[in-house]
């Protein structure tokens, strides 16, 4: 079974539970995402947890009387038995992952939105402007974006026994950094041209980005028929 | 003051392996067999990270099997290295446990001496 299968199935069985159980299992689930299991390790440890709170649900026990009051301890002690060994080699390609990954999306919605009518309209000879802006654009997004996850995930236990919901701060958060960080750049390193490509090939680098998107969902469904 | 918890780490291990010993089974059901047992503070949620640490070792083999609700259950069954583990984990609990022995009943028979020279 793949990770994207365990982790709908989680996703789906976790609906089951009772609302307080949700919410310690999604405590469990942000804190495991940031640590140093790999995705396939956080799925499984997810659905043994799942498994056990089901188990208990059942029984009518309740968790904090199974695991002991401090869940943070509880994750903690999970991922010391795993042992988990991330190098930094791999961290860095993560990361790197996700920087192609975000930069395709941005190459699509500015084709889409700044040359796209051009291109309609009969003006085939366009080059692709990367600004400084840009680059720092997303950079920024990107630390911003990776800061915050780290964080609500680290606190995930701590946060929970707050008022406002975690997911509402984190967008809150999310929207004032990105808004922030976008108007004071753009202003000023709009001017900085890096990089000026032929659209051409940003139309190329597109259409590979989404051929191996669209590529890899169906692999995912034909593996999830068998 | 004597901590039960503190006694029971290191032997715990040895303890769920035998119970994985006997038959394939779960960590619901080894949490309740090893409070049928006296442990009666130890639950699931307890040997659970144990559970994760001994398949990591090579020690126990898990196989997951559907159930009536819920996600699917973790079988765990005994591996050749946790068959060892189990031998070498009884061994040295039988030392310990005698040399303990031997020193309370040393005790027991001077005191039972000092009394009779008393008297």
């Amino acid at each position: 079974m793949n990770i994207k299968t365990i982790r709908k199935e989680n996703n789906l069985l976790n609906k089951e539970l009772c609302k307080e159980n949700q919410g310690i299992y999604m405590d469990f689930a942000s804190y495991l995402r940031v640590s140093n299991l790999s995705e396939f390790e956080q799925e499984e440890v997810l659905s043994d947890i799942l498994r056990m709170f089901f188990d208990w649900e059942k029984e009518g026990k309740k968790v904090k009387d199974m695991i002991g009051e401090d869940y943070k301890d509880f994750a903690d002690e999970i991922i010391y038995a795993v042992k988990p060994h991330k190098t930094l080699l791999q961290k860095c390609k993560e990361y790197l992952l996700t920087m192609i990954e975000a930069l395709c999306y941005m190459f699509t919605i500015d084709f889409l939105f700044l040359y796209m009518p051009k291109i309609v309209k009969g003006n085939f000879s366009l080059t692709y402007d990367f600004s400084l802006d840009i680059a720092v654009r997303v950079l920024l997004i990107f630390i911003v974006l990776e800061s915050l996850f780290n964080y609500t995930g680290r606190n995930s236990f701590h946060l929970s026994d707050q008022n406002i919901p975690k997911s509402t701060r984190f967008f809150i958060g999310c929207g004032i950094g990105c808004f922030f960080i976008t108007i004071i750049f753009s202003t000023i390193l709009r001017k900085i041209n890096i990089l000026s490509i032929d659209i051409r090939y940003i139309i190329i680098l597109i259409i590979i980005f989404w051929a191996y998107k669209g590529l890899k969902l169906i692999i995912a469904k034909s593996r999830k028929k068998l | 003051m004597a901590d039960r918890s503190q006694f029971l780490r290191g032997t715990l291990e040895g303890c769920i392996l035998k119970i994985i010993d006997r038959c394939e089974t779960y960590g619901y059901e080894i949490a309740e067999k090893l409070q049928q047992y006296g442990f009666s503070e130890i639950s699931e949620g307890t040997i659970y990270p144990l559970l994760l640490r001994l398949e990591k070792n090579g020690m126990i083999d898990s196989v997951k099997k559907e159930s009536a609700y819920g996600p699917k259950r973790k079988y765990y069954k005994l591996t050749a290295t946790g068959k060892k583990e189990i031998q070498e984990f009884y061994s040295i609990w039988c030392e310990i446990q005698s040399g303990i022995n031997l020193i309370f009943e040393e005790e027991k028979n001077d005191e039972y001496k000092n009394d009779k020279k008393r008297k």
